[in-house]
């Protein structure tokens, strides 16, 4: 069955992520704190300024066979590292806690640099890593699967503005996705759109609330219910482009808006508004209750989120926190004509 | 992340910033508010070198966005944009309501510099993000960061 709202004060696994949420910052500060130390050799993990800072961008990691997995990469003044490739490379920490001895898991494998929408990427791209304006954001992507829960640490070296850097970042791997994911049955949800009257406009697109319209009229005409019902593909973006916590929900729903502009007859496009009320005390009162029907599981909800369902109503495809065009646009050209959504 | 997720993530994102702070040196502190304000007691805190930044940024980038405009929007987002993310986070654990002006803020800016050609409004939305920073500072008991 699928949980609800109602059930979020009694969800099992709820002190498993609290603990691992305790465990992760501990990890992640012994992780920056190394960073800094000087007493490491040169060219080592603890390479002091010259050290790169690792944020995991994925959400609701799970074992299973590869997957993306994003990490932001900054230098350790947190300038924003971007372009090229850098290496990643998997440890297995632990279970209970992160052990001593990090046990290196596969090969390094080599990460790509997703740009979110709206940066400039040079052409020719550049080959190499470097510091980057704050208008230039992305996160960098490899395939990897993960064969076993536990505490992991990913580790980055990239050759940045001349110098080798290294940096890492641990994160808790479950033993099954919480959120949707490929293969399963699309929810059939009934979310908001520009029918809903009786809801305050910012409660179907958060940027209502501060321009007054609604942006992106397209992306609120139908349901993900209607999609299912008309066995249509479609293209779900959840995210607040206002309330925000990643910085990438504006740019995603506003890619996932153009090219529901280009492919309204191959499928239904629908952006998903997080937030009922986001200055709600409660989650009941706070959230949207299609937001929460896919993304809100142990009292957590990350977004954005984008889901690509098959006309068969399962999920092809998803989409955690950064999306770019290179990545959607094959998915949705696999999809035939069929017209726009009636 | 609703709940517990945005403490984490919050929790988190000051941990790395407060290591890379600590990485990155004195640098040019001076006189500037350093360590970290903890609102109401909160085991969250918010490192204020960060907060600096934002907001000088944020002055700096009032002061071009009538010339320069181009590096208005380079100047918001290389400095101000992200930290003023985190401050947020930081923030909707004691008061949502303030946690939510700084993102609408926030977020008028950024369509104002996503925006071709920058529209006039810039300024004035600039001026009204700077205003709503130093409520949250005054919130979080952080010392005044004026513009010069």
């Amino acid at each position: 069955m699928r949980p609800t709202l109602a059930d979020a004060g009694r969800r099992r696994g709820h002190d498993h992520n609290r603990m691992a949420a305790v465990m992760l910052c501990a990890v992640m500060l012994a992780g920056a704190v190394a960073g800094c130390s000087s007493s490491g050799p040169k060219g080592s993990t603890g390479g002091g300024k010259d050290s790169l800072a690792v944020e995991v961008a994925s959400y609701d990691l799970a074992v299973g066979p590869p997957a993306r997995f994003i990490a932001g990469v900054l230098t350790a003044d947190q300038q924003l590292v971007g372009f090229g490739t850098v290496t990643m490379r998997f440890y297995f920490l632990g279970t209970g806690k992160a052990s001593g001895n990090p046990t290196p898991v596969g090969a390094p494998t080599t990460a790509m640099f997703l740009p979110i929408p709206g940066t400039t990427v040079p052409s020719p791209p550049p080959t190499d890593p470097a510091v980057v304006a704050g208008v230039d954001r992305g996160v960098y992507a490899a395939r990897f699967g993960f064969d076993r829960p536990g505490f992991w640490r990913v580790e980055v070296s990239a050759r940045v503005a001349g110098k080798e850097r290294r940096g890492v970042a641990a994160f808790p791997v479950e033993d099954h996705h919480h959120l949707p994911a490929p293969g399963d049955a699309a929810l059939d949800t009934t979310n908001l759109t520009l029918a809903s009257t009786d809801v305050p406009r910012a409660a179907i697109d958060s940027r209502a609330g501060t321009g007054g319209e609604v942006p992106d009229p397209e992306l609120h005409s139908t349901t993900i219910a209607a999609a299912l019902a008309a066995k249509r593909p479609a293209v779900v973006v959840f995210a607040t482009p206002v309330y925000c916590v990643s910085r990438f929900c504006g740019p995603v729903t506003d890619l996932v808006d153009g090219l529901a502009k280009a492919d309204a007859d191959r499928a239904s496009f629908v952006h998903v508004e997080i937030y009922k009320n986001f200055e709600a005390q409660n989650d009941a009162d706070r959230l949207n209750a299609a937001a929460a029907d896919w993304l809100f599981r142990d009292d957590d909800l990350s977004e954005p989120w984008v889901f690509v369902i098959g006309a068969d109503g399962r999920i092809i495809a998803r989409f955690d926190n950064v999306v770019t065009a290179s990545e959607l646009e094959p998915l949705i050209q696999g999809f035939p004509v069929i017209g726009p959504a009636g | 992340m609703v709940s517990r997720l945005g403490v984490r993530a919050a929790v988190m994102a000051t941990a790395l910033a407060l290591a890379a702070s600590a990485c990155s040196g004195s640098g040019d502190g001076g006189s500037r508010p350093t360590g970290t304000a903890s609102p109401g007691g909160s085991a969250t805190t918010v490192p204020t070198p960060l907060l600096v930044v934002a907001v000088e940024s944020l002055c700096l980038a009032r002061s071009q966005a009538d010339t320069d405009p181009k590096s208005a929007r380079g100047t918001f987002y290389h400095r101000s944009h992200g930290p003023l993310h985190t401050l947020a986070r930081t923030l909707e654990s004691i008061d949502r309501g303030l946690a939510a002006r700084l993102l609408e803020a926030n977020e008028s800016v950024e369509a104002d510099v996503n925006a071709q050609p920058l529209p006039p409004r810039l300024g004035a939305d600039l001026d009204h993000l700077i205003d709503v920073t130093h409520q949250v500072l005054e919130r979080l008991s952080v010392p005044a960061i004026p513009c010069p």
